[in-house]
């Protein structure tokens, strides 16, 4: 998919685990790990705004557009 | 509470494709069995055939023309003809008193029990589809393939009927002379209904890929 999840690289820069995270934004750690690896097909704003919330971040942060092919 | 009726009859439903399934495999091994030894046959038969076939009658611009008393004449006298009508449609028999030299016959039963068996495939997919509804897994790829077979099923299992059929009044052909008349082959419209079933569920099928893919966005969406 285009659409790449940098959330592995924004979690490394505030020091921040997947569990803590998972209990900061109050979702299962399957859910995390499915957004983590890009097999999510859609993202709630709701999820959005938490997860951005906890980083201290934007959503561009967390997610970037590259063609295909590229 | 509704819930709650719902899952016991899909725990009923479970159960009964279980024994169903049993009960049908005891089935077929007993008809098969039965096929070779339970028929109402001679002692001394060695092999036999059923089928069903149309008798046509020739026109004939003879007017003294008179049809023989007995309709069936054998060529060969090893070989023994029971028929029953039933309506325009007759059922036959053929006995052969020793085994026969012609590939059609064995080619006739072994279409017949596979049309028998064929229809195991459907009661175990019946029984992997209750068995996924027990687990709570309903939207899912497997279980959109059993439909999809199931329907393979519906569709093959009248299908080799009529090859069957076909085959049966090639057989007679060979070994019968039928002065006035021919033997036509029965054309047995459940094959067409059979089409429809199959075309009916296929779509079923198709509904279901697509609740299938509604249930995974609704799974993917975090």
């Amino acid at each position: 998919m285009p659409i790449i999840v940098n959330l592995d690289v924004m979690m490394a820069k505030r020091k921040m685990s997947l569990n803590e995270l998972s209990e900061k934004v109050d979702i299962t750690l399957s859910n995390l790990s499915i957004l983590k690896t890009g097999k999510a097909k859609a993202v709630r704003f709701s999820t959005l705004e938490a997860i951005c919330k906890a980083l201290d971040c934007q959503p561009a942060d967390i997610l970037e557009y590259v063609k295909k092919g590229k | 509470m509704e819930k709650k009726n719902n899952s016991h009859f899909i725990n009923w439903m479970y159960w009964l494709t279980r024994i169903g399934i049993l009960a049908h495999i005891f089935f077929l091994v007993t008809a098969t069995g039965s096929l070779y030894s339970d028929y109402p046959t001679p002692k001394n038969s060695a092999f036999l055939v059923y089928g069903e076939f149309r008798l046509m009658k020739v026109q004939s611009s003879d007017k003294n023309y008179r049809l023989p008393d007995s309709v069936f004449q054998k060529k060969d006298s090893s070989i023994n003809i029971l028929t029953h009508p039933k309506d325009k449609v007759q059922q036959g028999l053929v006995l052969y008193k020793e085994k026969p030299t012609s590939y059609l016959p064995y080619l006739i039963t072994t279409i017949d029990i596979l049309g028998w068996w064929i229809w195991l495939l459907f009661t175990f997919l019946i029984m992997k589809i209750f068995s996924s509804l027990k687990k709570k897994i309903i939207f899912d790829l497997k279980n959109i393939n059993r439909i999809r077979w199931i329907a393979l099923v519906i569709g093959i299992a009248p299908a080799l009927k009529l090859i069957n059929y076909f085959l049966f009044a090639n057989l007679l052909h060979e070994i019968l002379l039928t002065p006035g008349y021919y033997v036509a082959y029965n054309f047995d419209y459940e094959v067409l209904s059979g089409v429809l079933y199959m075309i009916l569920i296929l779509g079923l099928a198709e509904i279901f890929k697509y609740g299938f893919n509604l249930q995974q966005e609704n799974d993917l969406t975090i």
